[in-house]
């Protein structure tokens, strides 16, 4: 039995009755349906301006700068988690302290992970991690509260222009606010399996 | 007289008052959210639908070629990719992919194809634990009950009874705190991730030529899956399939939107093959099962565009049906308008069975406008009614009411004033003045009046043509 070619050749006999196929609408088409979302325009500051106001619609939270960051992580009694030494020295000198290697065994243990973004979605709010960026998949979901670093330049337009910037990376993530759940009487929680707290350390340059 | 109501209506009149409060709340709430986003957030929403109803149509009549290619995309990424055509045959080759690892723990995230193949209840039955994550589900699946929402599995419930379910099963005291039955969730939960060997998902969409596997989750159970577990397996219909990435900006536009009224939902995964080597977590194997169960009949019929649905649960949220009946009434996995045509055209007991469920409607057509792919789901039904007949379906023929009264009404444009007009003073008649009609009486003896509520469409539209200075 060779389930494969029994289900395409199902297939093929289903659509090669058909006197008429639909063409594919051009990628043109389906790329002219952007959304009012998107910021007017695509100099740096009308990025970081859309990106800002729609990361805090979805419920993110914008740190400019390393003092703004350990006041968050305060504000959260977050003493003990994680800094991606890539982080690290993209911020430069400051009081935190963190561990510099996250350990599955710690997961109950550590209540932030920071670590390193790969672009931010000015259309909707978004961070995008991905695993060439995230040495430890864990680090960057299983902390309470998550701190993604970005650079300003590395902000993009919309959607469609991050997937654009795809490479071959394995898991690429778009994280939207933070994790949340409205399955009990439709009422919003947040921080069901993933953080409670998502912010974006967002760095100049 | 034996046996004179529709099955999909003695459910209904079974269900509880609260039940049905819960439901018609949630669902109308969801409605309106999505209502305020596809409207605001676009210029045309209507194109953004058609335009995806051609993609996936397109997609469709192709879709041995776009299999083909889909095949050869995720074989590339380092995927294994695996054909079943029945539940039997997917259900099995998890297991197989299980025991060649020796692995005998699954952390499942929510997918509407292992629910029809009822997986969870194979594995256990072959000593396999699988634990369902999203929030939703792991209470259906320690309830031993069904989801009966597609994207809020349990919307049919209350935090009381989740409240009782939790404590019963250990998870912490009774609380009626959502917070805080959702923490006990997480703790729960979280330790079952990190000592599962595998994770399982479905998919949202598989892009042809990047083969990619595109995955939204809010809770971000799936994310949690793919982090703690070494092996990820997918099962996924074979029409979940669209030909370019570039495509997924405006079906992920109209998902998020279409399902919970988000312009993305939080975490959307793009998965293309096992972690990258050198990484401490992540999938080393992946897996890929592409599952038939009926759809490529279904592809050969005359109702072939309910494979373009992208599950997003818009059509039920709004359906006055639904809102009544609950997900339970439509006794299989796909409730709501898009269960009504798809249930009986794939449910393993055969189209008699379910031959009910296409009459279940007044074809209001609430469902095609709401549909972000713009599947016409009421001619789909007007053919479904018509197979019932040509198949002498028993199920098709149950005591069809009269609609006399209906249809003078609704062509006498001043009736139908005057009528909507009455709707609030309705809630205050007692039913029996109502059943005036004798041919309605028999239909209306087993269904409730919804409370009314709103005002008419056309008063509405012209407040929207003044608000847009039309
Ligand atoms: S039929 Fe349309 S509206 Fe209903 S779930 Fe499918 S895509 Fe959504």
């Amino acid at each position: 039995m060779n389930s494969r070619q029994a289900i395409l050749d199902k297939v093929k006999a289903a659509v090669g009755v058909l006197s008429e196929r639909s063409a594919l609408p051009s990628e043109d088409e389906v790329a002219a349906l952007t959304s009012r979302l998107r910021p007017g325009a695509d100099d740096a500051d009308s990025l970081v301006a859309c990106f800002a106001e729609r990361l805090q619609a979805v419920g993110g939270v914008l740190l400019r700068g390393t003092a703004e960051l350990e006041a968050y992580l305060a504000e959260h009694g977050a003493t003990r988690g994680y800094l991606d030494p890539a982080v690290a020295e993209l911020m430069g000198p400051s009081n935190l302290s963190a561990n510099s290697t996250y350990e599955r065994a710690e997961v109950d243990a550590m209540q932030f992970g920071v670590t390193r973004a790969t672009m931010g979605i000015a259309e909707t709010g978004t961070i995008v991690l991905t695993d060439r960026d995230t040495p430890n998949r864990l680090a960057a979901l299983a902390p309470w509260v998550h701190v993604a670093a970005l650079r300003e330049s590395e902000i993009v337009r919309d959607v469609r222009q991050a997937m654009a910037a795809f490479d071959d990376d394995p898991s690429i993530v778009f994280v939207t606010g933070p994790s949340k759940t409205a399955d009990i009487e439709g009422i919003l929680i947040e921080g069901v399996h993933g953080p409670g707290k998502q912010a974006c350390l967002l760095l100049e340059g | 007289m034996a046996k004179s109501i529709q099955e999909i209506d003695s459910f209904a009149e079974k269900l509880p008052d609260d039940t049905r409060a819960s439901v018609h709340h949630a669902s109308k709430l969801k409605t309106e959210k999505r209502f305020a986003t596809l409207a605001s957030d676009f210029e045309e929403p209507d194109t953004l639908r058609k335009t995806a109803a051609r993609v996936k149509q397109h997609t469709l009549e192709h879709l041995d070629e776009y299999l083909l290619q889909a095949e050869a995309s995720l074989q590339r990424n380092g995927a294994t990719v695996h054909w079943a055509s029945d539940s039997e045959e997917a259900n099995a080759t998890v297991l197989r992919i299980m025991q060649q690892r020796g692995a005998k723990k699954m952390v499942k995230s929510k997918s509407m194809v292992s629910e029809e193949t009822e997986l969870v209840a194979y594995l256990e039955k072959n000593d396999i634990e699988a634990v369902e994550t999203d929030l939703g589900e792991f209470v259906v699946q320690i309830d031993g009950d069904h989801p009966s929402h597609i994207v809020t599995p349990i919307i049919h419930k209350n935090r009381k009874q989740v409240a009782r379910s939790f404590e019963r099963e250990g998870l912490g005291a009774y609380t009626e705190s959502p917070e805080e039955l959702t923490a006990m969730a997480r703790r729960h939960l979280r330790a079952k991730y990190l000592a599962a060997d595998v994770g399982l998902t479905g998919a949202n969409f598989v892009t042809a030529d990047t083969g990619r596997i595109t995955l939204v989750t809010n809770e971000g159970n799936a994310r949690f899956s793919m982090a703690a577990t070494k092996t990820l397996i997918v099962m996924v219909g074979i029409e979940k399939l669209v030909p370019r990435q570039s495509d997924l900006p405006l079906f992920l536009s109209l998902l998020g939107r279409s399902a919970t009224g988000q312009a993305l939902t939080v975490y959307t995964q793009f998965i293309g093959g096992p972690k990258l080597s050198g990484l401490p977590e992540g999938p080393e194997e992946m897996h890929v099962i592409f599952l038939d169960n009926g759809r490529s009949e279904v592809l050969a019929s005359d109702c072939r565009e309910i494979l373009r649905c992208i599950r997003c649960g818009a059509c039920m949220n709004i359906c006055p049906v639904y809102r009544q009946a609950s997900g339970h009434a439509y006794r299989f996995v796909y409730p709501g308008p898009v269960g009504a045509v798809l249930s009986p055209l794939i449910n393993p007991q055969g189209f008699p069975q379910l031959a009910d469920l296409p009459k279940a409607s007044s074809l209001c057509g609430a469902c095609q406008e709401v549909c972000p792919v713009d599947i016409p789901i009421p001619d789909l039904l007007v053919r479904l009614r018509r197979r019932g007949k040509l198949e002498k379906a028993e199920k098709a023929s149950i005591n069809t009411p009269g609609f006399g009264v209906w249809a003078s009404g609704a062509t006498s444009p001043g009736m139908w004033r005057a009528g909507l007009k009455m709707g609030h003073a309705m809630n205050y008649l007692p039913r029996v003045l109502l059943d005036v009609n004798p041919a309605a009486h028999a239909w209306q003896e087993h269904r409730d009046l919804p409370p009314f509520d709103g005002g008419s469409f056309r008063s509405w539209l012209k407040e929207k043509d003044k608000e847009a200075g039309k």
